[in-house]
């Protein structure tokens, strides 16, 4: 199947599937005095969360928020973090915000996801950083704690929302250079991150280079290696899965709330990634035994966006 | 489903104060028409009155039809008409439903109330939400002494749930108030957050006399300013985050925060130093960027 975005190239969607598996989710509202500080929030406290392979969590900035848009009217960033199980998400929320939302100038945290029946008490864990001086508030039948700092108070809501998500949405997209698929990749990021919500791409800039395959041919200790077969310099010496002409290769991973929430970020990325120079579109998967959730390229780009 | 509508049409004059603690929506859900006029109503003298040709001087109760017209059954919301300001304990012990009056009301609205709404569109008399455990009762106009407060003896009071005052209050309000949100609108006199345990008081106003004295966690916030006792030690300025939360609530509660409220500073105050020193004492600073 070959498509063209308006008056562009003709690009290959490769007729395969991506294979999302489940994770555990959870969306957290940082608001600041200014929204330099609440994207210093976000930026730092979803640092070094890429993959659970070796970071427990995979985390990203999933959109700023205008002040009218946010619990205590500042302006904020919603933040999506997602863990393997129920216990590492919490234990991941608590560090992190913890660690990187408290620590902060100005900020306080609010959950996203109020009408979660599955609940949290990370506020309630992060409480007694107070040392006994903590207060808290039910304001409109929400607990929020109140905790003494330095620079005055860090408010945190007690408890956050935890969803059944989905990881491991990918694209990956093969280009005739370096050049180009960066290119594209960057376009497909841009594309993602204005139309959707419920989505994040956790790797830097959402774009990986070094996809991954599952265990290593040489080092038994190893989870993941080098996703040799799309490695365009291994192309000789190893059993490739590259066309000819395809010098460059980058992949766009998603993580999401839900299917609908990746198979539509996935459409506006791959639709936006079209560009000259972009010879073929597919994705990574495992056979369908690493998860249940399969994003078929092509019924994606045909509309359905539902499994 | 129509709501249940009361009309007072008796004269209360020869009765004194009417205690109306059966009018309560929750209760009233599953009771006919029939039900609902027998419900006993406790009067407090009987002395020149007549019910129906009948003299009532020795009774002590009256059947609820004997003083309301009422339309409508089997109904969680029920609306209440005409001069009410005799008529005491409406919704008490309330546990859902939604309880509006048009006009206003006598003492104890609300008492012990655990759930639903009430919705006063008048004012309201003295003790209002006394030792309310949960839901919300608004009172559109003024109110008397001791909003929120315990019963006479005990030392706790208000327990939970959220009152809404948009005109002003009378003396000790929040007196001994364990837990829950208490706003007035307007001024109160003294006595605000005396005894409080914990909980938190608004007062958009001012807050006459003495303040929070006694108090071990509560937080009085005074917008309009009070008078600080001299048991509580000014702390520091600064820009409560949980206030711009909480404000935000409030207007949509109808209570009107002025805008620089939100933006201001706060003064913060600790206190009461002769109990736990963990209540606080909040007024507006002023608004500032600094």
């Amino acid at each position: 199947m070959s498509r063209t975005a308006a008056g562009g190239p003709a690009v290959r969607i490769d007729d395969t599937f991506a294979e999302g598996f489940p994770m555990r989710g959870a969306r957290i509202v940082i608001t600041a005095a200014t929204m330099r500080w609440a994207r210093q929030a976000g930026t730092t406290m979803t640092g070094f969360a890429t993959s659970v392979i070796g970071c427990k969590c995979e985390a990203a900035i999933e959109r700023e928020l205008p002040a009218e848009g946010t619990p205590d009217g500042r302006p904020g960033v919603s933040v999506l973090l997602f863990a393997t199980d129920s216990a590492s998400l919490q234990q991941r929320l608590i560090e992190r915000i913890g660690q990187t939302v408290l620590t902060c100038p100005t900020t306080a945290c609010f959950d996203g996801l109020p009408d979660a029946p599955d609940r949290m008490p990370v506020g309630r864990a992060l409480r007694i950083f107070g040392d006994g001086f903590q207060a808290s508030k039910v304001i409109a039948g929400r607990r929020y704690w109140r905790i003494p700092v330095m620079e005055g108070e860090f408010l945190v809501q007690e408890d956050f929302g935890r969803v059944r998500g989905i990881g491991g949405g990918n694209f990956l997209l093969l280009a005739e250079s370096a050049d180009a698929a960066l290119d594209a990749a960057e376009a497909a990021v841009g594309a993602i991150g204005e139309r959707t919500e419920g989505v994040i791409l956790p790797f830097p800039g959402g774009i990986v280079r070094s996809g991954s395959k599952v265990g290593s041919r040489r080092y038994a200790n190893m989870v993941a290696t080098t996703n040799d077969p799309f490695a365009p310099t291994l192309r000789p010496i190893t059993g490739t899965a590259l066309p000819d002409g395809v010098n460059s290769v980058y992949e766009i991973v998603l993580d999401g709330l839900d299917f609908p929430a990746i198979a539509g970020a996935m459409r506006a990325g791959i639709a936006a990634a079209m560009l000259p120079g972009v010879h073929t579109i597919t994705a990574g998967n495992y056979g369908g035994k690493l998860g249940p959730h399969h994003f078929h390229l092509r019924r994606i780009m045909a509309g359905e966006l539902t499994p | 489903m129509a709501p249940i509508t009361l009309t007072l049409t008796a004269d209360l004059r020869p009765y004194g104060r009417v205690a109306a603690d059966v009018i309560a929506p929750d209760r009233m859900a599953t009771m006919s028409g029939a039900e609902l006029a027998a419900l006993p109503v406790w009067i407090a003298r009987g002395t020149t009155g007549t019910d129906a040709g009948a003299t009532i001087a020795a009774r002590r109760t009256l059947p609820l039809g004997a003083l309301f017209t009422i339309e409508g059954e089997r109904s969680d919301v029920v609306r209440l008409r005409g001069d009410l300001r005799a008529v005491d304990a409406l919704g008490a012990g309330m546990r859902g439903g939604t309880l509006i009056v048009e006009g206003s009301v006598g003492d104890e609205v609300g008492r012990g109330m655990a759930g639903g709404s009430i919705a006063v569109e008048g004012s309201a008399g003295h003790d209002a939400g006394r030792t309310m455990l949960g839901g919300q009762l608004t009172v559109a106009g003024d109110v008397g002494d001791r909003l929120g407060g315990p019963l006479p003896g005990a030392s706790r009071g208000m327990m939970g749930g959220e009152i809404f005052v948009r005109g002003r209050a009378g003396r000790e309000v929040a007196l001994g108030v364990r837990r829950g949100l208490i706003v007035v609108g307007g001024d109160v006199e003294d006595g605000c957050g005396q005894g409080m345990l914990a909980g938190t008081v608004v007062v958009v106003g001012r807050a006459g006399g003495t303040v929070g004295e006694w108090s071990k966690r509560g937080s009085v916030i005074a917008i309009g300013g009070a008078r600080i006792p001299p048991t509580y030690r000014f702390a520091c300025t600064y820009r409560p985050a949980y206030l711009r939360l909480l404000y935000r609530h409030l207007r949509t509660r109808g209570i009107a925060v002025p805008e620089h409220a939100i933006a201001g500073r706060y003064l913060r105050y600790c206190g009461d130093m002769s109990e736990l020193g963990r209540g606080e004492i909040l007024t507006l600073d002023g608004p500032g960027d600094a």
